[in-house]
């Protein structure tokens, strides 16, 4: 079981979905959660296809071919702001 | 007189609370007569964004996360730079117009290091600092994204810092 966040416009557009899953079969890199989450909220897919989206797996960036298993906290980004 | 470290020293500082930049400047400085130059920057909230007036600013944070993120930079800064102190203290939460949302700073023994590594600072917040800027006006509201200026800015000093 893993947390699931999702941050800054991310965040609103993944109302409803859980934020904890177990990953599903066939889902193992940070692609494979990015397709499985657009087929099921296609609002957040085309958010999660949006300039500057970054992801970070147990509070570490990830590139999308990162592997998910076993982690614990699973964070989508939108284009960071800070400054 | 207190001589420069070599690796400096870096203080980062995330946190709801308004600060006063000028305050956190003077500590900042404080016992640091070796150093000749002090550099800073000071963003505010703006009241008019876009053309369009501004009557809140959330900033959203990622616990943890965003503390080692800005951390992270503040080190890749300093290192760039050494011997160089760096500071960047950071709000999150709700921002009224006219506060400050960060201060970067840099204290160095001459001034050209000191500015460079503040711009350096800000540039790769803009981009790579875990927060999430919220601006509410009469219109409603809106997340602000970093401009293709500001991207291109932070590829540039990243290809600086890891050739």
């Amino acid at each position: 079981m893993a947390a699931l966040l999702f941050f800054g416009a991310l965040r609103e557009a993944s109302t409803g979905l859980p934020r904890e899953i177990d990953l599903p079969e066939g889902v193992h890199t940070v692609s494979d959660l990015c397709a499985w989450l657009s087929a099921r909220a296609p609002a957040l897919g085309a958010a999660l296809h949006a300039p500057g989206v970054r992801f970070a797996i147990d509070q570490r960036f990830a590139g999308p071919d990162a592997d998910l298993r076993g982690a614990r906290e699973i964070a989508c980004m939108s284009a960071l702001s800070g400054g | 007189m207190t001589a420069m470290a070599q690796e400096g020293r870096v203080r980062v500082q995330i946190s709801p609370e308004p600060f006063d930049p000028a305050a956190a400047l003077t500590a900042f400085a404080a016992g640091r007569d070796g150093c000749g130059a002090l550099a800073s920057f000071v963003g505010y909230c703006r009241a008019v964004s876009g053309g369009v007036a501004v009557t809140g600013l959330a900033l959203e944070h990622y616990p943890g996360f965003t503390e080692r993120a800005v951390e992270a930079i503040a080190h890749d800064v300093a290192g760039r730079f050494a011997p160089i102190d760096v500071l960047v203290r950071h709000r999150y939460g709700e921002i009224r117009p006219g506060e400050p949302i960060v201060l970067a700073a840099a204290l160095s023994v001459s001034r050209a290091p000191a500015f460079a590594a503040v711009e350096m600072l800000m540039d790769l917040l803009k981009t790579d600092a875990p927060f999430w800027k919220h601006e509410t006006g009469p219109d409603g509201a809106r997340w602000v994204a970093p401009t293709a200026e500001d991207r291109a800015r932070a590829e540039a000093h990243r290809g600086r810092l890891r050739p």
